[in-house]
C-alpha cells in the first residue's frame, strides 16, 4: 500500500487553466397536450477554468468551473402562428468532476472521461417572436429579454458527464487540450405538480479548447 | 502487441462498460412525463366517471387557467382534497345508481368556488344525475360568490341596467340638455344587445359635456353595421371633435353595468385622443403547462383614429369615466387604460367588477391554450369552462378579482342606489377643472 501511494505521489501532476468553446443542447420534455409546439436544441458557448491532478501516468482526476448557456427552442406551428417562436438561453454555472483516463505518447495523448456535474442555473434570457391579439388582428413582436424564475425553476442541476479529449504537452509547463463532454441531466429544471408530473431534462454536448500551465 | 498496448485496450475496455453501465443508469434515472390531455380536446369524452372528470378538468385548469400567479388556490392541495371525495361519489354511483346534482356541485364549488378569475363560469354535465334531479347541469361562477362580500355592494346591483336605462330616458327632467338620444344595436358575433344614450349636457354657464351611456362594449361592430347606433356614436364623437375649446366643459363616457364586449372599442375611445402610437396594457397567454409558464409580457397598443382626433391633452379638456361595481371586462379595462394613458382622464363610482383578463372564443383554444374550453351546451363535452385567454396587466399590476378602484369614490349603496350623486360628482369634477 505505501508503495502505491509512493508511486501515485511520484508521478503526480498538476495542471490548471482555462477553457472556452461551444456547446449545444437539447431538451427533452412531454409536449403536454399543445399540438402545435415543437422542441430543438440550439448552440451556445462553453467557458471555465479547469484543473487536473494527475495521479499515475493513465489517470487522472478533473474538475471544471464553467459558465455554460446552454440553449433551446420552441416553435409554433399553427399556419396563422408559425413565426411565433421562443429561444430559451439558460446560463449554468456547472462544476464537472471527471475521471480522465488516457492514453497515448508523451506529448500527444487521448484521454477518456467520465464523471458527474452539478450546477446552478443562473440567469433565463429569452428571445424570439410572440403575439398579441385585438379582436380582429394579430400583431407580432420580437422581444428578448431577462426573466425572472418562479418557484417552478429547479435551479440547482445535477447529472452525469462523460466524453473524449485530445492533449499535446508543448513544454514542461504548457499543454493545450481539446474536449469534447456529453453533459447529461438527471434532474429536470421544471418543478412540476405531483399530480401532473412534467419533468424536462437538458443534456448538452460540448466543444471547449483548454490551455493549461503544468506545475 | 506489447504489454503497454494490451494494458492501454483493458482500460479502453472498462471504461465503455462503466460508461454504457452509468448512461443506463442515467437514462433510468429520468423521469417519464404524466399524460396531459389537450385542452382544445372537445369530440369526445376524456372521462367516464366522476373521479375521472375531476381529474381531465383539474389537470387542464392547472395548465391551462391564467391566473396561477395570482390566485391564491392551491391547486395541489385541492387535488389531494378532493380527489378522495370524487372516488366516494363513483362509490355512491355503483352503489345506487345515480349522483344528486346538488351534491356534485357542492364538490366543484370548494374547488373552483374561490378562483379569482372574474370571468370563470365552470359548468359540468352531472354523468348520473338522481331520478328528481331538476337539471344535470353543476354551474359554478366563483365571483357571484365573491361580489356580494363587498362591503359597497348593495341588494338590487343585479338588477341595475334597467334602473339606469330608466333613469336615462328622463335624463331631460333632472338636467338641462342640448341633445339626447338613444337606441339598441344587435351584435351578432357575440349575440349581444347594445343599449346607447347619448346626451349633450348643458353647464349652468352654457358649456356643453358630450355623454355617452353603453350597457356594452360594442361601438366597433355598431360602427361597422352603419344604423342607427353608427349614428348615434357618430353623434356623440362628432361632438366632441367639433365643439370649439371655450364651449366644450369636459367629456363623460358611462360605464356603468356596462357587461363588456369588444377590445377594439379602446381603438374609438382612446384612439382619438392620441397623436401616436401608444402602449395601454400589457398581455400575455399560457406558453406551457407549468402553472407560471406564460409568453413574455408584450405591449398591446392602440394606434391614433384617423376619423376622428382631438388632443385633449394638450387642450387639457378633463374626460371623466364611470364605472361602478356592475362594470365588468371591457366594462372595466376601458376606464382602467383610459385612465392610465390620458392625463385628463378622472374616474368616478365604484371599485369595478375585477374580471380583467380578455378572452377568445373556444375556437381560439389552439393559439393560447389557454381561455374558454368545452361545450357550452354541454352536449359533446360534459364540461364548459369560460375563463380568461389572456392575462393583462394595466399600470404595471394584474387586477384580476380586484377591478379599478376610481379616483374617487362614490358608492351608490350610500344613496340607496340613486345614479344621480356619481353623474353629478362628474359634472362637479368638470368645473372645478
Amino acid at each position: 500500500m505505501a508503495f502505491c501511494c509512493s508511486v501515485l505521489v511520484a508521478d503526480a501532476q498538476w495542471s490548471v487553466g482555462v477553457k472556452g468553446g461551444w456547446d449545444y443542447t437539447s431538451i427533452k420534455r412531454s409536449n403536454a397536450g399543445r399540438i402545435d409546439e415543437t422542441y430543438s436544441p440550439l448552440s451556445g458557448f462553453d467557458v471555465g477554468i479547469q484543473a487536473r491532478y494527475g495521479f499515475t501516468d493513465w489517470f487522472a482526476l478533473r474538475a471544471d468551473f464553467s459558465v455554460m448557456r446552454r440553449s433551446h427552442r420552441m416553435d409554433r406551428n399553427l399556419n396563422y402562428l408559425d413565426s411565433v417562436y421562443t429561444e430559451y438561453h439558460n446560463l449554468y454555472l456547472t462544476l464537472p468532476v471527471l475521471a480522465d483516463f488516457s492514453f497515448g505518447g508523451e506529448h500527444f495523448r487521448g484521454h477518456a472521461m467520465l464523471g458527474g456535474y452539478i450546477g446552478y442555473w443562473l440567469q433565463e434570457r429569452r428571445e424570439g417572436i410572440t403575439y398579441w391579439m385585438t379582436d380582429y388582428c394579430y400583431y407580432f413582436d420580437k422581444f428578448n429579454e431577462r426573466c425572472d424564475f418562479t418557484s417552478e425553476d429547479a435551479r440547482f442541476c445535477a447529472g452525469l458527464v462523460g466524453g473524449l479529449g485530445l492533449s499535446y504537452t508543448i513544454n514542461d509547463h504548457w499543454g493545450i487540450n481539446l474536449d469534447a463532454l456529453y453533459y447529461y441531466d438527471l434532474t429536470s429544471h421544471h418543478r412540476s405538480s405531483p399530480h401532473l408530473r412534467d419533468p424536462r431534462y437538458l443534456s448538452t454536448l460540448s466543444v471547449t479548447f483548454g490551455v493549461s500551465y503544468i506545475f | 502487441m506489447s504489454p503497454g498496448v494490451i494494458k492501454n485496450q483493458n482500460i479502453m475496455k472498462k471504461i465503455i462498460t462503466i460508461a454504457a453501465i452509468l448512461v443506463l443508469m442515467g437514462t433510468a434515472c429520468r423521469e417519464q412525463a404524466d399524460y396531459m390531455p389537450y385542452i382544445g380536446e372537445n369530440g369526445q369524452l376524456a372521462y367516464s366517471t366522476y373521479t375521472e372528470q375531476f381529474d381531465y378538468l383539474w389537470k387542464v385548469l392547472s395548465t391551462g387557467y391564467v391566473f396561477w400567479d395570482v390566485d391564491t388556490t392551491d391547486w395541489d392541495a385541492a387535488y389531494n382534497r378532493y380527489y378522495p371525495k370524487f372516488q366516494e361519489l363513483d362509490r355512491k354511483y355503483e352503489q345506487q345508481g345515480f349522483v344528486s346534482t346538488s351534491e356534485l356541485k357542492e364538490l366543484y364549488t370548494g374547488l373552483v368556488g374561490g378562483m379569482c378569475d372574474h370571468h370563470l363560469s365552470f359548468r359540468v354535465r352531472n354523468l348520473h344525475p338522481a331520478p328528481d334531479d331538476q337539471t344535470y347541469t353543476v354551474s359554478v361562477v366563483p365571483y357571484n360568490l365573491e361580489i356580494p362580500t363587498r362591503d359597497y355592494y348593495f341588494e338590487s346591483a343585479g338588477e341595475e341596467n334597467q334602473r339606469i336605462q330608466l333613469f336615462l330616458q328622463n335624463i331631460e327632467n333632472q338636467y338641462t340638455v342640448a341633445a339626447h338620444e338613444s337606441c339598441v344595436a344587435y351584435v351578432p358575433d357575440l349575440g349581444m344587445t347594445v343599449y346607447y344614450h347619448y346626451v349633450l349636457f348643458v353647464l349652468p354657464d352654457g358649456r356643453k359635456v358630450p355623454y355617452l351611456w353603453q350597457s356594452s362594449a360594442g361601438i366597433m361592430p355598431v360602427m361597422l353595421q352603419n344604423g342607427e347606433g353608427a349614428q348615434l356614436l357618430d353623434h356623440y364623437f362628432r361632438a366632441i371633435m367639433e365643439t370649439p375649446r371655450d364651449q366644450l366643459a369636459g367629456i363623460i363616457l358611462d360605464n356603468r353595468c356596462n357587461r363588456g364586449g369588444y377590445q377594439d372599442d379602446l381603438d374609438f375611445l382612446i384612439g382619438p385622443y392620441l397623436n401616436e402610437q401608444t402602449e395601454i396594457m400589457k398581455t400575455r397567454y399560457k406558453e406551457g403547462p407549468g402553472r407560471y409558464e406564460h409568453s413574455v409580457w408584450t405591449p398591446y397598443y392602440i394606434f391614433p383614429n384617423t376619423r376622428y382626433h382631438r388632443d385633449i391633452t394638450a387642450e387639457n379638456i378633463p374626460y371623466v369615466i364611470l364605472c361602478d361595481i356592475n362594470s365588468v371586462s371591457m366594462g372595466e379595462i376601458e376606464p382602467m387604460t383610459i385612465k392610465a394613458v390620458l392625463p385628463t382622464a378622472h374616474t368616478i363610482g365604484e371599485r369595478t367588477h375585477g374580471g380583467t383578463g380578455p378572452l377568445q372564443p373556444v375556437s381560439c383554444i389552439d393559439l393560447n391554450y389557454g381561455g374558454p374550453f368545452g361545450d357550452a351546451s354541454l352536449s359533446t363535452s360534459c364540461h364548459y369552462v369560460y375563463t380568461s385567454t389572456f392575462e393583462a396587466q394595466i399600470g404595471g399590476k394584474v387586477w384580476e378579482g380586484i377591478g379599478h378602484t376610481p379616483d374617487e369614490i362614490v358608492l351608490r349603496k350610500n344613496y340607496d342606489g340613486d345614479l344621480r350623486p356619481q353623474l353629478d360628482a362628474a359634472f362637479r369634477y368638470i368645473q372645478e377643472h
